[in-house]
């Protein structure tokens, strides 16, 4: 069974409300598992061509702590999408989908399927509609703390005064469950 | 952070790729996997030199699909993934994600056969419909090279039954 982790991520954009949703499930996974997102984003034919600025508002949406690389390429999307994911060997793809059906799918096409259908690695689809991926909150350690023996005031677990009871306790429950033993040996 | 994730088999090889992902990333961030195996009920056959049909027999894949499915849940307990698994009998991309829904899955992870050419026009891809209608993300492994079973000289399409 080969290892599956996640070191590069590339999350293909085109600017639309879809692909902004995609990206912040994009820039979570990346955080979370502490791998490199390449930002990019397709030019496709016959178009005019995106201006920078675009590609860096889009990455600044993303959130400051990651190590993010961009790109912009020209071509067909999709085709584009898997030749870059395979020069910077990603281990995921993540992408927006925008979930046409029907004419306009027929038409238009999808970048996705054609992208899952071709990409060496896996993908990973955010349709417009799923809620974002919000990795869960580090539990904070709790500074105001109680013993959980006397629920007195105290950094510790248990404070000081519990403390010395339980070992006293112990070390009597030790003593008299020693004694008769050595007793037995001695006789 | 997805809490129950969804994964489909259909007790080939391929389907099982996505297994390095359950126990890599499913399993550490404990999501909980349901598994589920579609059946898609046999057709009649005719029996030969008669005017009978026999109807197929449904309950004979079922219950393979439920040794198959509680086997490789098994694996995965054993891992200390929490699982669960259930089977379903329609058409598989919409058994699919009506399961996803009644499990209330956020997020599904399948493997696909990538098929293309004539091999997708004529056997369709279950992993393209579902993540065409899924409104949950999809996570898709394509097995690239993998042979399919019954493709396989001297190898059946059924895994033996355990």
């Amino acid at each position: 069974m080969s290892d599956f982790g996640v070191r590069t991520l590339v999350f293909p954009t085109d600017f639309s409300e879809c692909s902004y949703h995609a990206g912040r499930t994009a820039a979570a996974i990346a955080g979370h598992f502490g791998a490199r997102l390449h930002v990019l984003h397709v030019d496709p034919p016959v178009t005019a061509p995106a201006e920078p600025k675009q590609l860096a508002a889009a990455v600044a949406d993303l959130g400051a702590g990651l190590g993010i690389v961009t790109a912009t390429v020209a071509g067909i999307p999709a085709r584009q999408i898997c030749a870059y994911a395979g020069r910077v060997s990603a281990d995921l793809i993540v992408m927006g989908t925008h979930g046409r059906t029907g004419i306009s799918r027929a038409v238009l096409g999808s970048v996705s399927e054609a992208v899952v259908r071709s990409a060496a690695c896996p993908v990973m689809t955010i349709p417009a509609a799923a809620p974002a991926w919000v990795p869960a909150p580090l539990v904070e350690p709790v500074l105001e703390s109680q013993c959980v023996v006397c629920a007195v005031h105290s950094p510790d677990l248990i404070c000081e005064d519990c403390r010395a009871i339980i070992r006293g306790e112990a070390l009597e429950h030790t003593r008299s469950a020693e004694r008769p033993r050595r007793v037995g040996l001695l006789r | 952070m997805y809490k129950r994730v969804l994964v489909p088999l259909d007790g080939s090889e391929i389907g099982e790729s996505i297994m390095p992902f359950i126990l890599q990333i499913a399993g550490p961030l404990d999501m909980t996997v349901v598994l589920v195996r579609v059946l898609e009920p046999p057709p009649p056959m005719a029996v030969e030199g008669t005017r009978y049909f026999v109807p197929g027999d449904l309950a004979e894949l079922q219950r393979d699909a439920e040794d198959y499915l509680a086997a490789v849940a098994a694996g995965l307990r054993a891992r200390g993934v929490d699982v669960t698994w259930e089977t379903r009998v329609g058409r598989p991309d919409t058994e699919i994600l009506a399961a996803a829904r009644s499990a209330g899955a956020d997020l599904i992870a399948m493997s696909t056969h990538g098929r293309s050419g004539v091999g997708r026009l004529l056997f369709g891809s279950v992993a393209e419909q579902v993540l065409r209608q899924a409104d949950v993300p999809v996570f898709l492994i394509r097995e690239r090279g993998a042979v399919p079973a019954v493709l396989r000289a001297g190898a059946g399409g059924r895994r033996p039954r355990g």
